[in-house]
């Protein structure tokens, strides 16, 4: 995270600027160039429309121009899922903000990237409520992700709650177009376990689907000694151990779910990202950045 | 217990500490927010794992080892009741152990029985010897017997007290003290100790005299304490009659008491007994006493010695039977009692003598009698040679007062079974035995010594090869001899019962002669009754199941019951029945007075007060170690991790 105290930093806005203008909007920029084109209809000329997209079929067959109305990646939304469940809102004792609030700016970041790029952003909110902003682009799609993400707050059972999770990601997949980019951002702790299965059907459609895994430092490396009792924060279990002689035995078990997510995820062109609430945020956005590139050239 | 220093008990207090120290070692394990918790395999803490044994094993262990440190320091003693032998010069002892292992010792003594208590005293006094003292030990249920001689061996001896059993033996304390006294005084050691471990009961009631030379110590006055006991002695049966003999201790032991006949089928008949000591009462049974079955005459009501209150019932033999084959002191045509046969009724009027002639050429003819006499026999037929030889062979005893006749048999007639080779009579014979070879006989083989014959028989010197001659001529010829044949014994005199050819009828040797003949028909078959501890000839091997079940075999052909009651002896195809029987002075339990100074602990013996401070000391080791051991074992405790949720 280099210098950035996020603590002290008052507004989501300024904190996703701080991480988004670390990136030039070139990675985004040449998602333009290279980016494929669909035919999405025909509409009548304009002066100032491009005259090579005038089609000439149609205006033999109308006697005046028509041209065709082209679906560029600029028109592809970025839809951002944040985790804002009860885990989300842990934060560790060296830790100086929660997951949740490490997701948000990750996430905002992100929304900011794509706005200056043109892109709709739209955010839906997994937690309770649930909540969805529907894509928008420029500074209002902005304001608006940053809006919802200061607003929410960590609560609520994803483990057993089937149907918050399906209020969520129903709009997403209802509305994400072809070629639009959905990054969840999560603890993928205590979450239903269907939410790997829906999540994935998202990466349809030539839909790229990331997940960002936003972990504690004390999650990722279990950093414990003295014999615990260690309480879950969603659903009602605890666990005596011996942190000693589990360690390796957690730590196989994130990395097995890593595993099993990054496996889903590539079979289906995504991409799965570790982050680390002491980590760079901007590390990550590029690493996110890096990652949708990637599947949308695959 | 007493304590050397009490106040070191306060340390006591100190147990405490390990189970403060404990609980704030013990710190709680602590609780945090993981949300992925489930994620965490469970695994039992090993502080918590410590905690528990800590709870459990090292807190005991410690706790213990507080107590054993104010016990330590505290200086405890013990006062035991353990015997010690008392040595105020400090020199080495010669020691005696006396232990009656008679049938009232089979009574209780502070709740065990009083040999038990015996036996566990004569061990500790054994234990207690040191290097250089010698021990003995002196069994004094009749006939007095020594079973280890002085000895350096503390071993020898505690492993003769450990092999002794209780038996249904009299108590002879005179002779055993009398044995003890001469083996203790025949030690080297300057101090010389007799122990008497005894309940002092042998039916007399006159002081018991201690051993010349040595000091007598009774240490267990707890075991000598009159007890009411009542015991059924014997019980013959003839025919629905039982008569049996019933002795108690006093008379007032009989009192309500009663006899029954006791068959398969129940109580046959009793009768109710006087107040008498000792009496013979006689029970009718019933017309439904079944005729061969085996019957028990028991006393009803409870006494010290249960064992005693039952007896088998035998079925009444006749008189003892003798066979006398008369020589020439008798005329067959002028018949008129024997010198023999007069011999024979002076030592038992009971006999039922059986004179004959001739020898029975058939074995049975023979079998009912105990004994055989043959006086002078003018050699024997082969047939009556077989007919004794079988006779013999199957238990019984024949005697042969070889005189002039027996040297002139006439052509095919031989002695044997006595005596194998040539037998001729002289004339000439010395005046008088060797009296160094007249010790088996006993005393009154003195007045063989002015034996004067007229002649006497001479045999050849393989007649007597594998014989034990009881007496000699002067010249060193054999006078009488004795040989085992099978199961039987033939006796032998050189001399004939003629008193015109010697005098040695007249002579007290002669009944002795005689009544040695008795004692083994008796032994052997004549009577199949005898007190406990007798000696019993039976053949080597015979199965013998006596009333705690089989015995083990015998390889000498002698077996002494231990016990009173039915002994089934089955040799080949015979079966006989023989009954031990108690002896009717060991159910007076009332103790003899003990030796003068033998209750007093000057006699040698004390009891013991042990220091345990070097036991807590090894007790306070051990806990050290178990603490140790402890610690060791759950110094790595591999934690079961199970699988995560």
């Amino acid at each position: 995270m280099g210098a950035l105290d996020w603590s002290r930093l008052t507004g989501l806005r300024l904190r996703a600027r701080a991480v988004a203008d670390g990136l030039v909007l070139g990675a985004h920029a040449s998602r333009r160039r290279g980016g494929g084109v669909e035919f999405s209809g025909h509409r009548a000329y304009v002066p100032g429309d491009d005259l090579r997209l005038i089609d000439r079929r149609v205006m033999a067959r109308h006697d005046r121009p028509f041209v065709r109305e082209l679906e560029t990646d600029t028109d592809r939304a970025l839809w951002l899922v944040v985790d804002a469940s009860a885990s989300m809102g842990f934060r560790g004792e060296r830790s100086r903000v929660t997951k949740l609030e490490y997701a948000s700016v990750v996430a905002a970041a992100l929304a900011r990237v794509a706005t200056a790029t043109g892109d709709a952003v739209g955010l839906t909110v997994l937690g309770s409520p649930a909540s969805i902003t529907r894509p928008a682009r420029g500074a209002v799609g902005f304001a608006r992700v940053t809006a919802t993400l200061e607003a929410a707050r960590a609560a609520g059972d994803l483990s057993r709650d089937l149907a918050a999770l399906d209020r969520a990601l129903f709009p997403v997949a209802e509305r994400a177009r072809a070629g639009s980019v959905v990054v969840l951002l999560s603890d993928l702790v205590d979450v239903h376990e269907a939410l790997m299965r829906r999540f994935l059907a998202l990466a349809t459609r030539r839909r790229v689907a990331l997940a960002v895994r936003v972990l504690d430092r004390e999650e990722a490396s279990f950093p414990f000694s003295d014999p615990l009792r260690l309480v879950a924060v969603e659903g009602d279990y605890a666990v005596e151990t011996n942190p000693d002689a589990v360690r390796a035995g957690y730590l196989a078990a994130i990395a097995e779910t890593r595993e099993r997510w990054q496996r889903g995820l590539v079979d289906r062109g995504g991409r799965f990202v570790d982050a680390a609430t002491d980590g760079d945020p901007v590390e990550i956005v590029r690493a996110v950045l890096a990652a949708a590139a990637g599947g949308r050239s695959s | 217990m007493s304590f050397g220093a009490g106040l070191g008990l306060l340390v006591a207090l100190g147990v405490a500490l390990p189970l403060v120290a404990h609980l704030l070692r013990r710190r709680r394990t602590e609780t945090r927010v993981f949300p992925p918790a489930r994620l965490v395999p469970t695994a039992t803490p090993a502080a918590r794992s410590r905690a528990h044994l800590e709870d459990r094993a090292l807190l005991a262990v410690r706790a213990l080892g507080v107590l054993a440190l104010a016990v330590l320091g505290a200086a405890p003693f013990v006062t035991c009741s353990r015997l010690a032998l008392d040595r105020p010069g400090g020199s080495a002892i010669a020691l005696v152990i006396v232990i009656d292992d008679s049938m009232s010792m089979r009574a209780s003594a502070g709740g065990e029985p009083r040999f038990a208590r015996a036996r566990r005293s004569a061990v500790e006094l054994v234990e207690s010897l040191r290097d250089g003292d010698v021990v003995g030990v002196v069994a004094a249920g009749a006939p007095a017997r020594m079973l280890v001689a002085p000895s350096p061996s503390r071993d020898v001896a505690a492993r003769a007290l450990a092999a002794m059993t209780p038996s249904d033996r009299a108590t002879d304390l005179d002779a055993a003290l009398t044995l003890a006294g001469t083996l203790a005084r025949g030690a080297q050691q300057p101090e010389r100790r007799v122990v008497l471990l005894s309940d002092l009961a042998d039916g007399s009631d006159k002081p018991l005299d201690a051993p010349a030379g040595v000091s007598t110590w009774t240490p267990d006055a707890s075991l000598a304490a009159a007890l009411p006991d009542c015991a059924v002695v014997r019980a013959l049966r003839r025919g629905r009659d039982v008569r049996a003999r019933v002795a108690c201790g006093r008379a007032e032991h009989a009192g309500e008491r009663r006899v029954e006949v006791v068959g398969p089928s129940g109580v046959l008949g009793f009768v109710t007994l006087r107040r008498e000591r000792a009496q013979d009462v006689e029970i009718v049974m019933s017309d439904a006493a079944p005729a061969g079955a085996q019957l028990t005459a028991r006393l009803t009501g409870s006494d010290a010695i249960p064992d005693d209150d039952a007896a088998p019932v035998m079925t009444e033999s006749g008189a003892l039977s003798v066979s006398v084959v008369l020589g020439p002191s008798t005329g067959a045509s002028e018949r008129r009692v024997s010198v023999v046969e007069e011999a024979l009724g002076a030592l038992d009027e009971t006999l039922a003598l059986r004179p004959s002639f001739s020898v029975p050429e058939a074995p049975e003819a023979l079998a009912p009698h105990a004994v055989v006499v043959l006086d002078d026999p003018p050699g024997l037929p082969p047939e009556a040679r077989a007919a004794l030889r079988g006779y013999v062979e199957r238990g019984g005893v024949a005697v042969a007062l070889l005189g002039s006749r027996a040297g002139s048999a006439i052509l095919g007639n031989t002695l044997e079974p006595f005596v194998e080779g040539a037998v001729r009579w002289t004339t000439s014979a010395p005046k008088g035995s060797d009296e160094a070879s007249l010790a088996g006989l006993g005393a009154t083989a003195a007045g063989l010594l002015e034996l004067a014959p007229k002649g006497r028989v001479l045999l050849d010197e393989r007649a007597t090869a594998d014989a034990t001659v009881l007496a000699r001529w002067a010249d060193g010829r054999p006078l009488v001899f004795t040989r085992r044949l099978g199961r039987g014994r033939v006796l032998v005199t050189t001399l004939g019962a003629s008193l015109d050819e010697s005098d040695l009828a007249l002579r007290p040797a002669f009944l002795e002669i005689l009544g040695r003949a008795l004692s083994e028909g008796r032994a052997r078959k004549g009577n199949l009754r005898s007190l406990v501890g007798a000696r019993w000839e039976i053949a080597p091997s015979a199965r013998v199941v006596g009333p705690s079940g089989p015995l083990p075999a015998s390889d000498d052909g002698v077996l002494v019951p231990l016990r009173a009651g039915l002994y089934a002896v089955r040799a080949g195809d015979e079966l006989e029945a023989r009954v031990a029987e108690i002896d009717e002075r060991e159910v007076d339990l009332s103790p003899r007075p003990a030796p003068p100074r033998a209750s007093h602990q000057a006699a040698g013996a004390t009891t013991s007060r042990v220091e345990l401070s070097p036991y807590v000391a090894w007790a306070l080791l051990a806990l050290l170690a178990l603490e140790a051991a402890v610690r060791l074992l759950t110094r790595s405790p591999a934690p079961r991790a199970s699988a995560a949720p």
